[in-house]
């Protein structure tokens, strides 16, 4: 992946490849995670589909996309890195050497994507109001829905509760008292900010033509008063003083358990491979202890996974229980890392996560969407590394550093999403 | 010794895209789709699912009946080893991360790998021969698939997607839950288990998809050493016959959802035994629905607009030789002005036609998506499956698409899109 500057603070990364039948290109504005700019930020891509000035309206940028064979623009501020809002812009079209008649579909997406960004809809200098009204009901019915998918919701719950005092502890969609008051002005003045000071990661993968992405970019960037800002900073707090637990209530069938861990390390430590075979032997894969005994041999749950975030140095195990044993599982989830941190891990066990990162790190070349996810984190992370060197770094990690890297990991928060008949036995849980 | 096997090319019109079919003497179908990428995607089906809850093991046999989830049930425990150990576990060990899904026609094993591809098939090719289950792990996973069922219980769109489909269907399979009910499932045991092993899994009742950089050949030889010769394939499925008409208009429930989440299903009669004919028509309701439901649509904008729906609506014709309906679900306040509308614009376009301009652009649309089936490995191999295993051709696909013609839309309108044919399910909020 080649990486050039093309304005203050834009940078094209590039890859040429024929693997593919589609190209991709895609805008990565990095934003500091703050709870109340959250919602600005969510509902700017709303909006700006909405319409600009050659689209005014949603049904003719569709059309003009689906004439070029469904080009798929998606806008989403709801990515996040450590404590990195993501405000991405990305489109994937068919190449054109697979269009009936050979159409030029890189070229005029490209163009309608530059539009959507450079040339918005505004009235007296600012956005909409109709539209922003609209999208600030689509927003907040998106703030609201989130309740219903209870893993999601309880994940989040629980990340809440242990980042209160975190930026990491807000969620990218923001607060619905934030959507409610957020009017034209303030959203362009968001708009204006983005495309002034917000570092921007370009990628283009596939087939399309780079240098064509890069001065289309270059010209649309170079009309505004650019500032090369560095990458938003993500706190890190290295360990738990100690456990907290917090249990909500709801009318639900199964029981939600979120633990939440500290790592005690980071990416930008340099550990990511030290991190991605704990997480792996930890609770990642069918083959991990948590699967392996809290699932299979305890039969306590159907799912239980981990899952970290290696810029912010946390790790998030979450399982579906019955009421009755959220103490059984809680103490099985712990348990299992204390059996890391004892060294307990079977040479097969070691192979097998090598083996699965291995075969994930080989995999990432198989779409472009894994490609450029790959290069955006190492980037974020400040660390130059190929592919084949980490995969390198992964197959070295040794039982005595996953076991020394466990005894660095404090237990947080344990946060439980009861079912409502727990709920009328009397909860034993301190409340945050 | 080389063994009668017989081989079949199949090329599409795209270059590099082709697979060969391969009837591999062992009574096993083999389709092998060579596409140099990383990961490698490996299924084996077996057309044994949720809907076979009563056969004969051969003909003049007694029936059969076994409780809701049992082809789900068995899906989990074929993982198990002859020693009591996982395959999981055995797939691990390459490197290879492994899966299953079973559906109400057919039940899936899935692994994916970077390596040691042949090995992992041999794992497979074993695993579903041999079961290996004793009383108490079919006890353990009962309680495993009980947190299995309340998981999909507490999911609102499962319980949307449940309900629409007995609103539907008076006796078809599709409305029976998968995995079963927490006391269905109490009452299956390894005599149950094994009577639907020795009746389904044989091979002349299988399909192995491979997708990745392998040599057909070489996926051959590991089914030469594997696999002997199967006894004939006699079971006989015993499928309820299904009135034409639908089970009930509506189905309603509460549940802890932000906002009202509807499905408007419509059941269609037309079921052709020619695959040909089948594909064309899910072309031609692929590229109707584009036109009456993509966000270019007038309708689609109206409704957006005056905020009667969301962002988000999903929608489809589901079309094969066992069921067909179209579906169209999404979030809303108000979903039976969402009805009422839409079939007032159906009844606008019945007497206008179909515009020739959304058409041409619906149609692109649809052509896209039928080549972007086969940019991934994974993708590839899911969607050979589904089209060989409905006995049609998937390189027709995108020539089909661009061969159906403005007409045949304007009398799809009419054959599916009448309120007899119509149900609605709707998840909302508790009123409190």
């Amino acid at each position: 992946m080649e990486r050039i500057r093309i304005a203050p603070g834009v940078y094209l990364n590039r890859m040429a490849t024929d693997r593919f039948h589609s190209d991709y290109v895609s805008l990565r504005f990095l934003l500091p995670l703050r709870e109340r700019d959250a919602a600005l930020h969510s509902l700017l891509p709303y909006v700006l589909r909405r319409g600009c000035a050659p689209y005014p309206t949603l049904a003719a940028l569709t059309e003009r996309l689906q004439m070029l064979y469904d080009a798929r623009l998606a806008a989403s501020a709801s990515g996040r890195r450590g404590e990195i809002q993501l405000l991405t812009q990305s489109a994937w079209m068919l190449d054109g050497s697979v269009a009936p008649a050979g159409e030029d579909i890189f070229g005029e997406t490209l163009a309608v994507m530059r539009d959507l960004w450079f040339s918005p809809l505004t009235e007296n200098g600012v956005f909409r109001e109709d539209y922003t009204e609209s999208e600030k009901k689509t927003l907040t019915d998106a703030i609201r829905s989130r309740i219903n998918d209870k893993s999601v919701y309880a994940a989040m719950r629980c990340r809440r509760v242990m980042c209160q005092r975190e930026a990491y502890g807000a969620s990218t969609l923001g607060r619905e008292e934030d959507a409610a008051a957020a009017d034209p002005a303030a959203l362009t003045k968001v708009h204006r900010r983005v495309l002034t000071d917000a570092p921007c990661e370009i990628f283009c993968i596939g087939r399309g033509d780079a240098d064509r992405t890069a001065r289309l970019f270059a010209d649309a960037f170079g009309a505004w008063p650019r500032t090369e800002n560095p990458f938003p900073k993500t706190e890190v707090i290295r360990s738990a003083p100690r456990v907290r637990h917090v249990t909500d209530k709801m009318d639900v069938r199964q029981g939600r358990l979120s633990v939440g861990f500290r790592l005690g390390l980071t990416e930008a430590d340099g550990c990511r491979p030290l991190l991605l075979m704990l997480n792996e032997i930890y609770g990642a894969s069918p083959t991990s202890k948590l699967f392996m005994n809290v699932r299979e041999k305890l039969g306590l749950c159907y799912d239980c996974s981990s899952a970290a975030d290696w810029l912010k140095g946390v790790m998030f195990v979450h399982c579906g229980i019955a009421d009755g044993k959220r103490r059984a599982a809680e103490e099985a989830i712990l348990h299992q890392l204390d059996e890391i941190r004892e060294g307990r891990i079977t040479v097969s066990e070691l192979d097998a996560a090598r083996r699965s990162i291995r075969s994930a790190l080989r995999s990432l070349s198989d779409g472009p969407d894994s490609i450029e996810s790959w290069h955006l984190g190492r980037r974020l992370a400040g660390q130059e590394t190929t592919v084949e060197e980490e995969i390198e770094r992964v197959m070295a990690v040794t039982r005595g550093e996953v076991a020394e890297a466990a005894r660095r990991v404090t237990a947080d928060t344990v946060y439980f999403l009861s079912g409502t008949e727990a709920g009328k036995a009397g909860g034993d849980d301190e409340e945050a | 010794m080389t063994k009668k096997h017989k081989y079949e090319r199949h090329r599409s019109a795209f270059p590099g895209e082709a697979y060969v079919h391969v009837s591999h003497e062992s009574g096993l179908e083999i389709y092998v789709y060579p596409k140099k990428h990383s990961a490698a995607h490996v299924l084996l089906t077996v057309e044994y699912g949720a809907g076979d809850r009563a056969f004969r093991p051969c003909p003049g046999a007694p029936t059969v009946v076994v409780p809701d989830g049992t082809a789900h049930f068995l899906e989990h425990k074929m993982f198990e080893n002859e020693d009591g150990g996982d395959a999981f576990e055995d797939f691990a060990a390459l490197g290879a991360d492994a899966n299953a899904f079973t559906s109400s026609t057919y039940t899936e094993y899935c692994f994916t790998a970077t390596e040691h591809v042949y090995r992992a098939l041999g794992i497979l090719l074993r695993m579903v021969r041999e079961p290996h289950f004793s009383e108490g792990s079919v006890a353990r996973e009962r309680e495993i698939i009980a947190e299995e069922i309340r998981m999909e219980e507490d999911d609102p769109w499962q319980a949307l997607y449940a309900g629409t489909m007995r609103a539907l269907y008076h006796e078809h399979p599709l409305r029976i839950p998968v995995a079963g009910t927490v006391d269905s499932v109490a009452q299956i045991g390894p005599e149950q288990l094994r009577a639907c092993f020795d009746t389904f899994y044989n091979l002349r009742n299988m399909t192995l998809f491979v997708c990745g950089d392998v040599s057909p050949s070489a996926i051959v030889r590991t089914a030469d050493r594997c696999l002997a010769p199967a006894p004939p394939f006699t079971a006989e499925r015993i499928r309820p016959a299904e009135p034409e008409t639908v089970a009930a208009r509506r189905f309603y429930r509460e549940m802890e959802v932000a906002q009202p989440l509807f499905t408007i299903a419509l059941k269609d009669r037309h079921i052709s035994p020619d695959p040909a004919v089948r594909l064309r028509r899910q072309c031609v309701y692929d590229i109707l629905n584009a036109v009456l439901l993509s966000s270019s649509s007038p309708l689609r904008t109206a409704l957006y607009e005056e905020g009667l729906i969301g962002p988000q609506l999903s929608y489809g014709f589901s079309h094969c030789s066992e069921y067909s309906y179209n579906e169209i679900t999404g979030e809303s306040d108000d979903p039976e002005a969402v009805y009422t509308r839409l079939m007032e614009h159906v009844g606008r376009l019945k007497k206008t036609g179909i515009p020739p301009d959304a058409f041409e652009r619906c149609r692109r649309a649809v052509y896209a998506a039928s080549v972007r089936s086969f940019e991934d490995t994974v993708e590839t191999a899911q969607t050979l499956a589904d089209f060989v295993l409905d006995g049609e051709e998937m390189f027709d696909e995108p020539r089909a698409v661009l061969s159906v013609t403005r007409e045949e839309l304007d009398e799809a309108l009419g054959t599916v899109f009448r309120e007899e044919a119509a149900v609605m399910g709707v998840v909302a909020p508790p009123r409190r």
